[in-house]
């Protein structure tokens, strides 16, 4: 598979469609919505690269959208987004049919990597002080000299010779 | 904030959903904060800046805050 996406275009960028569905759908039809989110970005001649299932979340602040002439208000919504890779000239294309879309409050789609953008999921979530503790333990491990250690081996080679 | 959080962790991207993150770079308001006091290196804040306003727009983190 990989061979063949890379022989197709060389000027392949990779992208990423960020977007809210409209609350109104239920959980079962979920995945038939994003279902069709997706298929209208791989018809486009997209190859997706990873993808995140929409989730039901509050919207930071209440958001407009025009849906058939009415003007709709919208404080939550299921946000995924899904990577992909597409060749540039077909990216405005894309951008013009998401626009049009009526399930979808918002989108987003911006220019990315390919690898894993989000820090927070590899663990840097947590602030780290580099002062405390981490500097001791180094400290600590290259005191243990060799004297010490082979100190503490004989006491335990002898005590088992008691034993 | 005095040392580069993002090339401390040796983190290359900004992602505009990693919400987490961006909330360290946001007062009380909700404004970004300035260089001077995330410590962040130019180029680093100018990718914050830019990540805050995508997850602005995508309803993620508010504008403001009360």
């Amino acid at each position: 598979m990989e061979e063949m996406t890379q022989t197709e275009v060389s000027d392949n960028g990779v992208y990423e469609v960020g977007f809210i569905l409209v609350p109104d759908i239920t959980e079962e039809k979920l995945p038939e919505a994003f279902g069709n989110v997706k298929n209208a970005i791989v018809e486009m001649g997209a190859v997706a690269i990873s993808e995140e299932f929409p989730k039901l979340m509050t919207l930071a602040y209440t958001m407009e959208r025009t849906i058939n002439n009415k003007i709709e208000r919208f404080k939550e919504g299921y946000f995924g987004w899904i990577k992909f890779e597409l060749p540039s000239e077909k990216v405005e294309g894309l951008e013009a049919l998401l626009r049009l879309r009526t399930d979808l409050i918002r989108h987003l789609l911006i220019k990315t990597v390919r690898e894993n953008t989000i820090a927070s999921k590899k663990g840097f979530g947590v602030r780290r002080r580099p002062s405390g503790n981490e500097v001791k333990d180094k400290e600590a491990a290259p005191e243990m000299s060799k004297e010490q250690i082979d100190r503490e081996i004989e006491a335990l080679v002898d005590d088992k010779a008691a034993a | 904030m005095k040392q580069d959080f993002f090339s401390s962790n040796n983190i290359k991207h900004v992602d505009y959903k990693d919400t987490e993150v961006l909330k360290k770079f946001l007062g009380p308001t909700a404004k970004i904060m300035s260089s001077r006091r995330t410590g962040l290196s130019s180029s680093n804040q100018r990718k914050v800046a830019l990540a805050v306003k995508r997850a602005r727009f995508m309803g993620l983190i508010p504008y403001v805050q009360k």
